[in-house]
Order: structure tokens, then sequence, then C-alpha cells
């Protein structure tokens, strides 16, 4: 009995000495990838952009070179941002990492909603490292959106799942519409609510295994190329 | 002047050391006349203010032979579950990735070649690599004064030529194993953290230097990978990092930052076939 209780507790042991760091593995399992699926509404107020948008909630990240279409329905959100106006047409372009904007919630409705139009479906270029990451070229023309106010949107649209990639903004006087916001530059990452309490138990746990993690770490290696 | 006096003097006594116990006096000689005429002019030779030098050159600065790997892996097959592979047979040189880009960056840090000088036996060679070997594998900065590799070009055509030297040279595969940040594959890497490390690889080679990186999806072991990056292309959604790898001589790779998701993809190769991994940067400071 106590050399079945021994092998048990072994064989324990390296399972849970050999999965790695198990808070690390619990948050990345509690996170969620929030993106742009439609713009709502977008208006400018003042010398700013007000969005309202739908944000799908997955659980994981669609492969980019997966060509499939998803027409499953996933959760949602309903979000709102708001930039200053000016930011879509500086160049260099803002990294989507680091494009000055602040979250709101959905729904303030300040200012006139401008019209969205789907923008045409373009002849598909050949394929590129670009265009295999669900890259876009920006369209970087710059009038000036002081003296010709936006009239419209033009939404580009992922053809694969339908999602919004972003948009620019179009004039009434025939000028070429400026600037190019990446949906990208909305997308957020928070942790489901479950996490919080689970946590301390796989901290515990860490703490106890790390030790036989760390010696354990050599072998795994040397069984891979 | 006191960081190129110490290094001078580090290598001396390394050389002292080596060519005792290897008894290879015409190295030796050869190679302390070098350190010392670096010694005796230090501020041309200024770590602080380097010789323009030309970038890294992936068909130059790269070995000519490759990292062999131990499995043949299917990874075309639509079959679920783990990726089916095959032992290799007859592999004499394989799990060397960590060290084959630690010495391309030591070479390209630390050695000068000088094709028209005459060529030497291999036995020389072998004790002029160990010395490149020996410079400091975190160093971010061109050694001064270099170690000269007479009678090649390039690491390219050293390694061709002199590929069993090389291999000798560089040992067993037990540096990867024990690598000093392999500490850091068991904790979790958030978007933040990611977002930090694609920040200062960019930031690394803006000033010159060139990052080694461990690739890896530990606990799975799907990649666990040692490069050597040598350049980058930013857009505003992605940065694409040109990596050296040592499994393949050919072509170099890629590494891509998806700034949206703060994610790293490695591209596919005939081992991994491509997607998401955690990146972090080794022989970088006193914890990695």
């Amino acid at each position: 009995m106590m050399a079945f209780d021994s092998r048990a507790v072994a064989i324990i042991v390296v399972a849970l000495g050999t999965t790695g760091c198990w808070t690390g593995q619990l948050i990345e399992s509690a996170r969620l990838h929030e993106r742009v699926r439609t713009y709502e509404r977008i208006a400018v107020v003042g010398e700013e952009i007000h969005l309202d948008y739908t944000a799908e909630v997955t659980t994981r990240l669609p492969d980019r070179d997966d060509d499939r279409t998803f027409d499953a329905p996933r959760p949602s959100k309903l979000r709102g941002a708001v930039f200053p106006l000016s930011e879509m047409t500086v160049v260099p372009e803002h990294p989507v990492d680091a494009f000055p904007l602040e979250r709101t919630a959905f729904g303030v409705r300040e200012g006139q909603a401008l019209p969205i139009v789907i923008e045409p479906e373009v002849a598909a270029s050949p394929r590129s490292k670009a265009t295999d990451l669900g890259f876009t070229p920006p369209i970087l023309e710059t009038p000036s959106l002081q003296t010709n106010p936006p009239a419209s949107v033009v939404a580009r649209v992922d053809r694969r799942d339908g999602r919004h990639q972003g948009f620019r903004l179009c004039s009434t006087t025939g000028d070429p519409c400026v600037g190019y916001f990446y949906s990208a530059a909305l997308y957020d990452d928070p942790l489901a609510w479950w996490v919080y309490p689970a946590a301390p138990f796989a901290v515990a746990l860490d703490i106890a295994m790390l030790p036989f993690q760390v010696l354990t770490l050599p072998v795994l290696l040397v069984v891979s190329d | 002047m006191r960081r190129g006096m110490q290094t001078c003097h580090a290598r001396t006594s390394g050389i002292d050391r080596y060519c005792r116990t290897r008894a290879r006096l015409p190295v030796l000689f050869v190679s302390m006349m070098i350190s010392l005429v670096g010694c005796a002019n230090p501020l041309s030779h200024s770590l602080s203010n380097p010789l323009p030098r030309p970038a890294f050159d992936f068909d130059r600065d790269t070995f000519g032979y490759t990292n062999e790997n131990y499995w043949i892996y299917d990874l075309d097959s639509d079959s679920p579950g783990p990726i089916v592979k095959q032992k290799r047979e007859d592999v004499d040189h394989g799990q060397r990735c960590t060290i084959m880009a630690r010495a391309a960056r030591q070479f390209w840090y630390a050695a000068r070649f000088e094709p028209d000088a005459p060529k030497l036996a291999d036995a020389d060679y072998h004790d002029i690599v160990k010395m490149v070997l020996a410079s400091n594998p975190r160093i971010d900065e061109p050694l001064d004064p270099p170690i000269i590799i007479p009678g090649y070009a390039d690491l390219r055509s050293l390694s061709v030529e002199r590929e069993a030297v090389l291999k000798e040279a560089l040992g067993g595969r037990w540096i990867g194993y024990f690598q000093r940040g392999n500490w850091r594959m068991i904790f979790p890497f958030s978007p933040g953290q990611k977002r930090a490390t694609a920040t200062e690889l960019v930031e690394d080679l803006d000033r010159g230097h060139l990052p080694l990186v461990h690739v890896f999806n530990y606990p799975r072991i799907d990649i666990n990978h040692t490069v050597l990056l040598f350049g980058y292309d930013a857009t505003a959604l992605v940065i694409s990092f040109d990596l050296y790898d040592p499994n393949n001589a050919e072509d170099s790779g890629s590494l891509v930052y998806d700034r949206e998701t703060s994610t790293f993809s490695y591209w596919r190769t005939d081992y991994f076939a491509g997607g998401p991994t955690n990146v972090y940067e080794v022989y970088d400071g006193f914890r990695f």
C-alpha cells in the first residue's frame, strides 16, 4: 500500500512538474479576445471621432492564414471609443498598439452620425507576406479634414468573415477619402472573471512545483529538436 | 580605453592558458601580437566609438552547414492530434541551434576575416575558433582588437571548407540544455511583456545589435529553437523580423510580431508548421 502511494505521488508530481506554469496557463485560458465586428455608429464631434461598435468575443484567436469563412455567430459586446480626428492622418501612421484612443461606453450618441459605406471589393492581389497577415496598405492622401469636413465613412471589410477591418473618411466635395483607421487598434484582451478566484490555487501549486519544474526542464529539451 | 585594456588582458591570459594545453605556438604568437597592437592603440579602436562595419549579411555571416533535426515531421498531415514524426538516422550534429546561433553572433562581433592572408592548418583554425567562442557571448559591440581569421573571406566560406573543424570546436549540445535563460520558459508571457520584447528587439536592431532569441511553446515541445535576428520591417500592423535559423543555410527566415494581439509567429519550416510562439532574448544581461 505504501509502495503504491509512493508511486502515485511520484506520478502526480511528475505530471504536475512537467506541464509548465499553472498560473500562466490559467491566465491564458481565461484570456478573452475582443475584436471589432462592425461599426454601428461613427460621428465627428468637434475635433474628435466617436465610435460605437460591436466587438466579437472569442476565447482563442482565429488563425490568420485560415481561409474559411466564419458564419457561426459569436458572443459579442457593445463598445465605444473616441480619438482625435487628426490622428487618422498622421504620417508615419501610428502603430495599432500605440494609437491614442480612449475607450468609452457604447451609445453616447453625440454628434451627427456619418453614413457608413462598405468599400467595393477590390481585385485580389498576388499573395504576399503582408496580405497573408491580413494587412491592407493604408491610403494616406491628406486633404484637410478641417476645410473639408467628413460626410461619410468607407469601411473596409474582411471578405473571409465580414469583419470591419478599418475605415476612411470622405468629404462631399469629391476629394479622395483620407486617413485610415485600423480596427486592430480597438483590440482588447480582458480576463474572464473566474480567473481571479482560481488564481491563488494555481500560484500555490506553482510555488510547490517550481523547483521540480526547473530541474526537469533540461530533460524535456533533450527529447525535442 | 579602460574597457579596451581589460578586454585585451583577459583575452591574452585566455590565449596563454589555451596554448599551454594545446602547444599551438604559431597561433599564440600571432594572436598575442595582434592583441598587443590593439592594446597599444586603444584610441583608434575604442569600444565606445567602434569602426564602421558592414551590416550583417546572411550569405556571408552564417554557417555553410546546418543544425540537423533528429526527427522528420509530417506537417501536411490532416490528422488531428500530435504531429507525426519519424526518427532520422545518422544524425551527428543535432540540437546545436543554440551554440550555432550564438557562435554566428560571436564571429560577427569578435572576428575579422582576412582572405588575403595565407591559410592555416586545421588545428590552428580549431584554436582560433575556440578563441572566438571564448569571447563574451553577451557582447553587444565589436571586440577590440578583433580575432583575426586568415585565409577566408567570411564565416560562410570558412565553415564550408572547414566544417569538421568548426563542428568539433563548437562542441556538444549541452549548451542548449543549460542555457542560463531557460528558466524563463516556465513562466507566462503577458501581452504587455510580449510587446516590451518586440520593442526591445527593434531597439537592439536599430542600434546595430543582433539579438539572439529563444523561440518555444513550452510545455508543448513542437518548437524549441534559438535563432539570430538581423533585421526587421515594421508597419502599423506587424513587425517582421529577419532571422538566421541554424537549421537552414539557404534562406533567412522570419518571425512576425502582430501588434494587434501582441503575438509572435514563427515561419513555417520543415520542423514547425508555422504559428504562434513565445519569444524572449537570450545571452542578454545577467539573467538570460
